[in-house]
């Protein structure tokens, strides 16, 4: 994941930020439409995103 | 109660997503990005095993967080768009350059550097470009590199709240749920203290104590001049421009009573002569370049003056904005976020942060036309607005993140109490060192008040304080945590050649930082006895 993000670390955040951005937005759909297990997804994602955040450094 | 029982366990759990952050950053020196997405998990964790918070609620809390980071980062891009625009055309250069002819005083020089001018820089800008700016200008007319950090850091704190357009005072506002018109005036009459603080403080550390009392008249007038008109446009709803215009308010008045020789009497043979690299005074000032480099910030006043007292326009540009409802949510203890219409909401085309792309849109067009950019000057500007923004903007969403999780889960609460607890009737004098501590992890006022504003307000409302005087100790310890802010302090020494011997700056820092912030404290416990409870 490091070598991924040295090859473009601006974009690579970029990206990251848009992702966790979106996904922030998305979780108040998908927990409206599906509820408990929407929720779950959403908050697995956000989550999912933290991890490549933490270990892209 | 709705939390679970307060005891040292429950309190150390509700606080570990604040001590992760502190160890990390502190202890380990991460960067914001990365402690924050940890700083993220850890509170995950804590609200779900031990605050009862279920999935919907966590979710609908990152949704919260997102609107309430948007509102934040919108003037952050812009900002920082505009601050590139005119830098690229050499705007920035150009008024630097002209400040530092105003006087041979040295001690005049670095009142109008680090105390005006770094407060205007940071009324459009913030995030480190005055220090960034103004203390290599400085080095570079002969200041020691010390003194050029360590006067920018401690002259510019007064400030940092009002300061990038209003992006740290509408980020206490968001997380407290406070009416802007209601904290504006405590805040900014603390802030104007500060005013009067950070001017001493800059001129202390340069020359000593001795120095700033023979300038001490010049620091009470054109203090009172720029502490005035921050609170007079705070107070008006100018909440974007009040450090701006009080930053060029200060400049202006600075330089006429400088210019016409009223304190000529404060000059001391020390004082004066020209140091290595100074321009000479007898050179003639370039006026239609010097006009031309500050026209943006004249065309800012002039669209956010419009938008806000043209009706029709301001209803015009009113019409998109994003206005989401949110359902009730609670844990399994008790403790409820209550249901609401509009959390908020975001005027797309009359935010600040909107403001500011129009006038950086015709600054860029006017500047262009003058022939002031080079060639792949565009690519230039956006790239370096994107790269100064992106790596803050990943901070300031987990870190945003993280605040909701604690607020909806009743984990700020849960601290604030255990904090009133113990510290009782003293912690007004406590509170700005909260906001100090904050700033200090975070390197931003904003990232202070989103991480303790809460915090500050739940302790206030426990303690039956003031809420305004509390949120205005908050962040007034938030903006002086500038001066100690590790992430400043780097920036400020790599400008100036001192990258890796930071050493001198940190030591004088904390020495101004605290001791300002002990004034303000004891303010704030005096004036917590008068004003009592609200």
């Amino acid at each position: 994941m490091k070598a991924v993000r040295k090859k473009n670390p601006l974009i690579f955040d970029l990206i990251l930020f848009l992702a966790f951005g979106l996904a922030s937005f998305a979780a108040y759909l998908v927990t409206d439409a599906a509820g408990v297990a929407g929720a779950v997804t959403s908050i697995a994602v956000l989550a999912g995103i933290c991890l490549i955040l933490i270990f892209s450094r | 109660m709705g939390t679970p029982d307060l005891s040292p366990v429950t309190w150390v759990v509700a606080a570990t997503p604040i001590i992760t952050l502190l160890v990390l950053m502190v202890g380990f020196n991460w960067g914001g990005a990365k402690a924050g997405g940890v700083a993220w998990l850890v509170a995950l964790a804590a609200a779900y095993l031990g605050f009862g918070a279920g999935p919907e609620l966590l979710a609908y809390s990152q949704t919260k967080a997102i609107l309430l980071a948007l509102w934040v980062l919108y003037i952050i891009w812009a900002a920082l768009f505009l601050f590139h625009v005119v830098s690229e055309a050499g705007g920035i250069r150009i008024i630097g350059d002209a400040l530092v002819r105003v006087t041979e005083n040295r001690v005049l020089q670095l009142m109008i550097l680090a105390w005006c001018f770094t407060g205007f820089l940071q009324g459009f800008a913030g995030f480190g470009v005055p220090v960034a700016i103004v203390a290599p200008l400085m080095a570079a007319v002969g200041f020691s590199p010390v003194v050029a950090v360590v006067s920018t850091l401690i002259g510019h704190t007064w400030a940092v709240t009002y300061g990038s357009l209003g992006a740290s005072f509408f980020a206490i506002v968001g997380v407290t749920g406070q009416a802007p018109e209601d904290l504006a005036s405590p805040l900014a009459l603390m802030l104007g203290v500060t005013v009067f603080l950070a001017g001493a403080g800059a001129v202390w550390s340069f020359r000593g104590p001795m120095a700033m009392v023979r300038v001490l008249p010049l620091i009470l007038i054109v203090g009172a001049v720029m502490s005035g008109v921050q609170w007079a446009m705070a107070v008006l709803g100018f909440y974007s421009l009040a450090a701006f215009t009080a930053g060029i308010t200060g400049m202006i008045v600075m330089i006429l009573l400088v210019r016409t020789g009223v304190f000529h009497r404060e000059q001391n043979d020390d004082d004066t002569g020209d140091a290595e690299g100074q321009d000479s005074q007898d050179s003639k000032m370039n006026w239609p370049r010097f006009l031309l480099a500050v026209h943006a910030y004249v065309l800012l006043v002039a669209v956010v003056l419009v938008v806000n007292m043209v009706d029709p326009i301001g209803d015009a540009l009113g019409q998109v904005s994003i206005d989401p409802s949110f359902p009730e949510t609670s844990t399994d203890f008790g403790w409820t976020n209550e249901a609401t219409d509009s959390y908020r909401s975001l005027d797309v085309l009359s935010h600040p942060g909107a403001l500011l792309l129009y006038t950086a849109i015709i600054g860029l067009f006017i500047y262009r036309r003058a022939g002031l950019y080079g060639d792949g000057a565009m690519r230039k500007i956006v790239r370096n607005a994107v790269d100064a923004s992106v790596s803050a903007s990943l901070g300031i969403v987990t870190l945003v993140g993280m605040a909701l999780i604690m607020m909806e889960s009743g984990m700020t609460f849960l601290l604030a109490q255990g904090i009133a607890d113990v510290a009782g009737g003293a912690f007004p004098a406590i509170s700005p060192f909260i906001g100090v501590l904050g700033a200090f992890m975070t390197g931003s006022n904003t990232n202070s008040n989103i991480l303790f504003g809460a915090l500050q307000l739940d302790t206030a409302l426990i303690l039956e304080l003031h809420v305004g005087l509390i949120l205005a100790a908050q962040t007034t310890g938030g903006a002086l945590g500038s001066i100690i802010a590790p992430a400043k302090i780097i920036v400020g020494c790599s400008t100036v050649g001192l990258g890796g011997r930071e050493g001198p700056v940190i030591r004088s820092g904390i020495k101004f930082g605290l001791a300002i912030t002990a004034i303000i404290g004891l303010i704030t416990f005096v004036a917590s006895l008068v004003v009592g409870g609200s």
